[in-house]
């Protein structure tokens, strides 16, 4: 096993694109992956979590902010392959991660793959605390 | 009273789980919470490049760890 798992993913912009890199040692299955792949992604956030999603000060989301990143296989993709969510639940939900549940829903949106209230979503996450948990991507 | 066999037991329990299994991923108040997403705000304008150096989470649903954690 390489890598250090508590290594946070690497933000960066150039000409208007953002780009994110997961460190290695994040995965469970990262030893069957030898290849490095591009995915892109658009995020939405609904009423509760607009304002703060555009605010550049960190702060707290009211629960029922949900955060939703479309995985699509191209920049000119119409249907995303996955949707990674974020739901802020009611105090206490999970403590850790600031009462954030992490979903993975299929792209149609019709079923949960997956959800979790730790594990990978919160690891990579937790670099996050100082604003809630939550990547804020420069807007391009 | 009636005894339940072990086999019984076995199938009960065998039947719950795969009951709760379904209802977690047709968890339909979760689903309805993100209907219509996209016609929410959008934050990101363009799309983002994501790599996937030789990790991640939810490349594909295969890589994806248990529902248990």
């Amino acid at each position: 096993m390489s890598g250090n798992p508590n290594q946070l993913p690497k933000i960066t912009t150039s000409q208007g694109t953002t780009k994110i890199v997961f460190p290695s040692g994040v995965s469970p299955n990262r030893d069957r992956k030898a290849d490095a792949r591009h995915t892109f992604g658009v995020v939405y956030a609904n009423d509760s979590a607009r304002d703060l999603m555009l605010s550049k000060e960190p702060a707290k989301f009211p629960p029922g902010s949900v955060i939703v990143r479309e995985k699509l296989s191209s920049p000119t993709a119409t249907t995303a392959d996955l949707l990674a969510v974020m739901i802020k639940r009611e105090q206490g939900f999970n403590r850790k991660a600031g009462d954030w549940e992490f979903l993975i829903v299929s792209g149609d949106g019709k079923k949960i793959v997956t959800r979790e209230k730790k594990g990978e979503c919160r690891r990579c996450h937790a670099g996050q605390a100082k604003s809630d948990f939550v990547f804020r991507e420069p807007t391009p | 009273m009636k005894k339940i066999s072990l086999k019984g037991l076995t199938l009960l329990a065998l039947l719950t789980t795969a009951g709760l299994v379904l209802a977690d991923s047709n968890d339909m108040a979760t689903l309805n919470q993100i209907a219509g997403y996209r016609q929410w705000t959008r934050v990101s304008k363009k799309p983002v490049e994501v790599t996937v150096s030789p990790v991640n989470i939810a490349a594909t649903p295969a890589d994806l760890p248990s529902p248990a954690d």
